[in-house]
């Protein structure tokens, strides 16, 4: 299926425009898509500091390949796709650091001094969708966080993922299940 | 979706949102601009294969500098690309496979001497006359020793 969002033609130019060097039109795709990047990778790392990092990587990595694309018109489904690796990269990379110091970052956090932003780290909900999102398997959450996007279809959902529609509907079934049982509290 | 499903989506639904109400989106923006290079940003595919470009341009201009020494040193065309300098000389014109007469400088002492044409794979051309590889294999008491009586039985000469 094609992106055939209102902005198409314009993401087009943009791509072309892009890949001939022009900095402004790559800013104006990153203007085009950040919601939805951000959004996608918070719905995988349940933080969003962690996912304007990847994000921005994301954006990066896209901007290095960009010649690689061979449909332009498929942007918007191919940055996503580097974003949700992106976050999928890091959880696993956090969940290396995990194993090997957990001890270490706990004391760390514990003595991090709450800032602007740390407070509102300190939101419960958030901290426990946190933890929860990370309890999943990889694709779960990117399954899950795919398909909290509005504007995703389930095809493209299983497009991005690389697998068949009937594994995303399973992924996104066993992750609202586990979810369900580790947001207990919250749900009432 | 059962109404479980439904709150769970709209649960994460609203943490997303409520995280994302004073994101800064500006920032985000100039961070991305201020790592991406200035001109000519968006790299070509070749780009990405600069290194292993860069390790092939090598190799086969190394391989290209050696072909051309060894060319220039020993193959086929040197000493005709040099005619009246060089060492060896056919005397008289032939491309019969069997003998030919060449002469050896200096010219003021010229030697003469029966050697063996034996056929080279690729014939060359060159001023209008082909030239074979030449490889001595005998000779016939020349005229005159060429230079302090050395034997002229083992010089490989390529016209």
């Amino acid at each position: 299926m094609k992106d055939t969002g209102p902005e198409q033609e314009e993401v087009l130019r943009l791509v072309w425009a892009s890949r001939a060097g022009d900095k402004a039109a790559f800013d104006r795709l990153v203007l085009l898509h950040q919601r939805q990047a951000v959004g996608l990778a918070l719905g995988i790392l349940g933080n969003r500091d962690d996912a304007a990092e990847v994000v921005q990587e994301a954006f990066l990595k896209a901007h290095v390949s960009l010649g690689h694309l061979s449909q332009p018109e498929r942007f918007r489904f191919w940055l996503l796709k580097i974003v949700a690796n992106e976050a999928v990269s890091r959880r696993r990379a956090a969940r290396r650091r995990q194993v090997i110091a957990r001890l270490f970052l706990a004391a760390q956090a514990q003595r991090q001094s709450p800032g602007p932003q740390e407070k509102e780290n300190a939101d419960e909900l958030q901290k426990a969708v946190e933890r929860a999102m990370r309890q999943l398997t990889d694709k779960e959450a990117r399954a899950i966080a795919l398909f909290g996007l509005d504007d995703l279809a389930q095809d493209e959902v299983a497009r991005i993922m690389g697998c068949s529609a009937g594994a995303v509907r399973w992924h996104v079934h066993r992750a609202r299940k586990k979810l369900r049982v580790l947001l207990k509290e919250h749900l009432e | 979706m059962s109404k479980n499903d439904r709150d769970i989506d709209i649960l994460l639904r609203q943490n997303a949102e409520r995280q994302l109400v004073d994101f800064d989106w500006e920032g985000l923006r100039r961070d991305i601009g201020r790592r991406i290079p200035g001109t000519g940003a968006a790299s070509r595919p070749w780009n990405q294969y600069r290194k292993w470009t860069a390790v092939a341009a090598t190799i086969a201009g190394t391989a290209g500098v050696l072909i051309l020494a060894t060319l220039s040193t020993t193959g086929p065309g040197r000493i005709a690309s040099t005619p009246g300098e060089a060492k060896v000389a056919m005397a008289e014109a032939s491309h019969v496979i069997g003998t030919a007469q060449v002469s050896f400088p200096p010219a003021e002492k010229p030697a003469r001497c029966k050697v063996e044409i034996l056929a080279s794979d690729k014939p060359r051309s060159r001023d209008r006359a082909r030239a074979s590889w030449c490889i001595i294999t005998a000779h016939e008491p020349s005229r005159e020793r060429h230079g302090d009586g050395g034997d002229v039985s083992d010089v490989l000469a390529l016209f």
